[in-house]
């Protein structure tokens, strides 16, 4: 009986071609359904939370401890030269520091009086691992290790240090995907802090390939006060990110095409290529 | 059956490789693409059916990572790395049973000519439709240093994937006589 059986299965030929055009068929349905919505994600996500997700963050950790010791001992020459100087440095930045104590206390005693107690240092943050980047080289976006069951949300922002690294743009049960700043496709709404203009920094694969820094546009400063080293900051407007944030000092400002506003380049305040760790603001910022 | 499971397997450790590993490995910002030498690979040795399977495999992890942000890619889409993928399969398996598998010299060119072509449409559908029109930087920093560094990469994993298929088909061969 089986034999038989076995004989009418092997009989399914499908050619190459019909294969081809079959599987075409189904990206293109794939591509036409995901475009709108987003039924298929879940229980994908689900799946790859499942079965890759594990691996990764296997693989994130053992990678993470060689990379953070091989650069532990490449680095040690530069560290103790650094740390001279740095010596030197602590000194001066004592005496600042008292200064600026003073100035604090006298900040904080007006803010109480403002009630402006708000600022990022006050926000609920947690620690995330990268485990895994985008593959290709065409922009900069990476998987962590915190998902959904962690207070994750999508645009939650995402920092590094003091700086601005991006956005959660979606979330998994134990992965998130992190769009960065200097992403090709990322535009940000920032304020540079000497003048409160606000303007719209972008990320530029070209200029972050070649001098690591991003572009800035859309700034109106008809009295050129604006000069290179300022800060730029989060602006207040912007409906993804929370006001404050520092994203990186101006490099260089030139005028504009349209002769009305200015454009440059804003070097970020994160180191992108050693990013190993990030911070997650579990807050979004609120709308309407 | 057992060449399925290889193709699997080979599928997962690549995508692991490429998303988990690759980024420590990266030259000047650069990383090479190990699912296209897988693809092209297993489509050149075993043929277009599992080229093309082994890169609707591939393509679709890569979608499930990918941020898509610009041109007419854009939002959480799914198909798109999957097709790129799925006719980069089907070109390598054209010129499957031509040439001798343990000739190399074919393979990488075939590699290296597939990497320069899937990066192009990335570059065409995702960058030139921004208006990103300076084709010329992102050949030169983009497409063709990534191309050199997958040639380079595939002279040490081609070898490896070549010993896999043999492997498989050789216990394939044993169990079913």
């Amino acid at each position: 009986m089986s034999p038989v059986i076995r004989r009418k299965r092997k009989k399914i030929q499908i050619s190459g071609r019909t294969l081809l055009i079959a599987l075409s068929v189904l990206c293109a349905a794939l591509m036409a359904f995901t475009f709108r919505t987003d039924l298929f994600e879940g229980p994908l996500r689900a799946v790859v939370a499942k079965t890759v997700v594990p691996f990764q963050k296997g693989i994130a950790g053992v990678g993470g401890y060689l990379s953070d010791r091989s650069r532990e001992l490449a680095r040690l020459r530069d560290v103790l030269a650094e740390n001279e100087q740095l010596k030197e440095r602590i000194d001066a930045l004592t005496m600042e520091n008292s200064q600026l104590l003073q100035d604090r206390y006298e900040l904080d005693s007006l803010r109480t009086l403002f009630e402006l107690d708000q600022t990022y240092s006050d926000y609920d943050k947690i620690g995330a691992r990268i485990i895994a980047s985008e593959s290709g080289n065409w922009f900069y976006s990476f998987t962590i290790d915190k998902g959904e069951a962690d207070g994750v949300q999508v645009d939650c922002n995402v920092l590094a240090g003091s700086g601005l690294v991006g956005r959660v743009v979606s979330v998994g049960p134990n992965y998130a995907k992190v769009q960065a700043i200097i992403s090709d496709n990322h535009n940000v709404s920032a304020t540079v802090l000497a003048t409160a203009e606000n303007m719209i920094v972008s990320g530029d694969l070209q200029s972050v390939r070649t001098e690591g820094l991003i572009r800035f546009g859309q700034l109106s400063d008809p009295e050129d006060r604006v000069a290179p080293g300022d800060k730029v900051v989060t602006s207040d407007i912007s409906d993804k990110y929370l006001p404050g944030i520092l994203i990186g000092y101006i490099s260089s400002v030139s005028t504009a095409a349209d002769n009305l506003t200015k454009s440059g380049y804003v070097t970020p305040a994160v180191d992108f290529s050693h990013l190993e760790e990030v911070l997650v603001v579990t807050e979004l910022k609120r709308q309407g | 059956m057992k060449k399925g499971i290889m193709a699997a397997f080979l599928v997962f450790l690549f995508f692991l490789l490429q998303t988990g590993v690759l980024r420590w490995a990266a030259v000047g910002g650069i990383t090479p693409d190990l699912l296209v030498i897988l693809t092209v690979s297993l489509g050149f040795l075993c043929g277009e059916k599992t080229g093309m399977l082994v890169g609707f495999a591939c393509g679709l992890l890569t979608d499930l990572y990918a941020v898509y942000g610009g041109g007419m890619v854009q939002g959480d889409l799914l198909g798109f790395y999957a097709l790129l993928y799925l006719l980069t399969g089907y070109a390598g398996g054209q010129f499957n049973g031509i040439f001798f598998p343990e000739e190399i010299k074919f393979p990488l060119l075939l590699i290296a000519l597939s990497d320069l072509a899937l990066n192009f449409v990335r570059y065409v559908f995702q960058f030139l439709l921004r208006a990103r029109l300076n084709i010329g930087y992102y050949f030169l920093h983009v497409i063709l240093p990534e191309a050199v560094y997958t040639l380079l990469v595939s002279l040490a994993v081609y070898p490896f994937l070549l010993l896999c298929v043999k492997l498989a088909e050789r216990k394939g061969r044993g169990s079913t006589e």
